[in-house]
């Protein structure tokens, strides 16, 4: 379902990627290694649209998305950062939140964002998280810890069930508790057929644990 | 003047003035946009009702149109800053320039009088209760627009714009029309300024975003941040408790002119107190100590 072809990128005279090919079955779970530097998350700006490639095409289910903003791109991309400050919008609540994630595949009118009926349907998505968030819809994400904002990061990045997920060493930033936490959560995602993800690791227990597919970058 | 005249007319001016400060509690505070264009669209659109009002046309018209050119302007400022790139500043002052040129060009020269023309404001009392209509009318406008699902994703493009791109939103898109919502609520204080003054001048907009922020920022500083609607009322009182500031300056012999020093020293004093606060306070301890 994810598939590319001959792909060339530069930084300036650095070459990142020369004529790379990849090709990713529906469903799959590929874990992505490589020392820093070596473009795993240039390939996953790649992915997401918010860089471009020289040359080279990338396909996401036949269609050719190669030079589609990363905006249209995020209707079939998920993505969660190393940084849990970065998937979450900290001066609005937890309901707020989710909403700008539902709202992926739909138009953002003058309808009114919240309403009782989405509201029951986060609780039920926040209760399996199991870090008692669905009591605290009306808290503000600012005031989560790192831990529970990533696994908000997580839920809001799977709830409209994205094609392909990107987790960019989504636990490095936590601690091992949280860690865990978010490992478990992500199981649970590998076992979604709907779902494609590329996960980034630098840890080899992480490795270990979900690696069945591999890829190597250098 | 009596008391009573003196409160109404303050309080007034106020109401007034308090539209473009909601135009830029938009930009500073939920966009967090740095935008110039406020000084250029104010006084865009007093020239524009003004012009408009001497050509006969109906004042409400007048006014309602002066928002819309306003909001042309802002979304101009948007597109230099999203398409073009230029930075958020340098957007809106490239903006506001031109629209030096092109007020003079409106008018026909650098000022013209509304004297003896029909406007929205008549006699004191009439134009306070106008004046305190408005102001709840947009406020409430303001706030039901942030409830939306378009409103909310504005807020949070202003809160964080990576998690917004990466949420499928068009940023740049929110951001213009943000800026041109903006730019309508200071067309129309402009139009609104022109009328109750009986004059639309080419330099009627200079100093205004340094009052509009002293305004946010004294309805902040009384207010603690709550709710968006609190915010938004905020700004307003904040906006009439300024005007009553320089009724006082006045009064006590200060020149016109000096105004905008004041006014700069009082949203600086404001602007700060938040964050050397502390410092100040423990500084005392330690003097106490």
């Amino acid at each position: 379902m994810l598939k590319i072809e001959n792909l060339h990128k530069n930084f300036n005279e650095k070459v990142v990627f020369e004529n790379f090919n990849l090709n990713i079955c529906k469903g799959e779970f590929v874990t992505i290694l490589g020392g820093n530097g070596a473009g795993k998350s240039t390939l996953f700006n790649l992915i997401s649209g918010t860089i471009f490639p020289d040359s080279g095409n990338i396909f996401m289910y036949e269609k050719n998305v190669t030079f589609l903003p990363e905006h249209k791109r995020a209707k079939y991309v998920g993505r969660v950062f190393q940084d849990p400050l970065r998937g979450t919008s900290p001066n609005f609540t937890i309901e707020e939140n989710l909403v700008i994630a539902t709202l992926k595949n739909s138009k953002r009118n003058l309808k009114f964002a919240s309403n009782k009926q989405n509201r029951e349907h986060f609780k039920e998505k926040l209760s399996q998280l199991e870090m008692n968030l669905e009591n605290r819809l009306n808290d503000k994400v600012g005031l989560l810890s790192g831990g529970q904002r990533q696994a908000l990061t997580l839920l809001m990045a799977t709830i409209c069930e994205p094609r392909i997920l990107l987790l960019d060493e989504h636990t490095a930033a936590l601690d091992t508790k949280s860690q865990e936490k978010i490992l478990i959560l992500t199981e649970k995602i590998k076992e979604n057929p709907e779902i494609t993800t590329l996960m980034i690791t630098h840890n080899k227990e992480i490795e270990k644990r979900f690696g069945e597919n591999f890829i190597i970058i250098q | 003047m009596n008391i009573l005249n003196i409160l109404l007319s303050t309080t007034f001016q106020g109401f007034i003035y308090s539209v473009v400060s909601l135009g830029v509690y938009i930009t500073f505070r939920i966009l967090n946009f740095a935008d110039m264009t406020v000084e250029g669209s104010l006084t865009l659109g007093g020239s524009v009702c003004a012009v408009m009002i001497l050509n006969g046309i109906n004042p409400i018209l007048s006014t309602i149109i002066a928002g819309l050119v306003g909001s042309l302007a802002g979304s101009i400022t948007g597109f230099l800053n999203t398409k073009l790139k230029i930075q958020a500043i340098l957007s809106g002052i490239l903006t506001m320039i031109s629209l030096y040129s092109v007020n003079i060009r409106i008018m026909g020269k650098a000022n013209i009088s509304l004297l003896g023309k029909t406007t929205i404001f008549k006699e004191l009392n009439q134009n306070f209760i106008i004046g305190l209509l408005i102001c709840v009318f947009l406020i409430l406008i303001l706030y039901l627009f942030f409830k939306t699902r378009l409103g909310l994703a504005i807020c949070m493009t202003g809160d964080n714009e990576q998690m917004m791109k990466s949420q499928g939103a068009n940023t740049d898109l929110k951001k213009i029309f943000a800026l041109s919502i903006s730019n309508f609520f200071c067309g129309i204080s402009g139009a609104l300024i022109a009328q109750s003054q009986g004059y639309a001048d080419v330099n009627m907009g200079i100093g205004t975003l340094v009052i509009a922020l002293s305004s946010i920022v004294i309805g902040e500083t009384i207010f603690r941040k709550k709710s968006i609607l609190i915010d938004l009322i905020a700004v307003v009182l904040g906006s009439i408790i300024y005007r009553f500031i320089i009724y006082f300056v006045l009064n006590l012999g200060m020149k016109p002119s000096d105004l905008k020093l004041l006014t700069a020293i009082i949203a600086t004093f404001l602007l700060a107190l938040p964050n050397i606060g502390k410092d100040i306070l423990k500084g005392f301890k330690n003097v106490k100590n």
